[in-house]
């Protein structure tokens, strides 16, 4: 188990590490509704993504919730996530907002503190799954 | 099959179902369609009204 989820982390990273690519190196065809607005994109796509990887933790942790019960910590850590994460998305939007509209310097470390809330879950997720396969010896 | 073994595997199918499709897009050169970017302002909808949540996965224990 400690390898796919050595597996899932590294994926994790690789994405994280190709949205970033992303921004940098394409571009926006401004036919789009970003009228090639490339800052906000990338944000959205950001939020979009570690979205996912919270959304594809849960399912996991429901979906194998009888062979995880001796492991109470991830499904602890998945309720946190269900009862917070929508108020941490939200705060991020409305700063995301703010700082589109307004882009100023403290708009945009209020975004980016916001952003590291749900960084911080994505990165604790990836540790407790990779904790609770250890503290089971599990190759 | 053991659950653990079903565990892992659908541990493993939920990776590639998450990351496999971005990991292709992103491979691929040229601009980002028009689609692709509706796609994303649609997602991020979903997230900012909440329907994103609105999965049995995002139900908290009672």
């Amino acid at each position: 188990m400690k390898k796919r989820i050595q597996l899932f982390v590294f994926l994790s990273v690789l994405f994280a590490s190709a949205v970033s690519f992303t921004g940098c190196a394409t571009t926006l065809d401004p036919q789009g509704v970003y009228h090639g607005d490339k800052v906000t994109y990338v944000a959205d796509e950001v939020t979009v993504s570690l979205f996912e990887v919270l959304d594809g933790f849960t399912e996991w942790e429901l979906r194998n919730r009888a062979v995880l019960s001796d492991r109470p910590k991830v499904h602890a850590f998945a309720q946190k996530i269900r009862t917070e994460a929508p108020t941490w998305f939200a705060s991020l939007s409305a700063v995301k907002k703010a700082y589109a509209a307004n882009p100023t310097a403290a708009n945009k470390q209020a975004f980016e503190q916001a952003l590291a809330v749900i960084r911080a879950a994505v990165t604790e997720a990836t540790i407790y799954l990779t904790n609770s396969s250890a503290a089971k010896g599990q190759p | 099959m053991s659950a653990e073994i079903i565990a892992l595997i659908d541990l493993a199918l939920t990776v590639v179902e998450k990351f496999g499709p971005k990991i292709g897009e992103l491979a691929a050169s040229g601009a980002i369609t028009p689609e692709k970017q509706q796609e994303i302002k649609q997602r991020i909808a979903a997230i900012d009204t909440g329907e994103a949540f609105n999965k049995p996965n995002w139900k908290p224990d009672a």
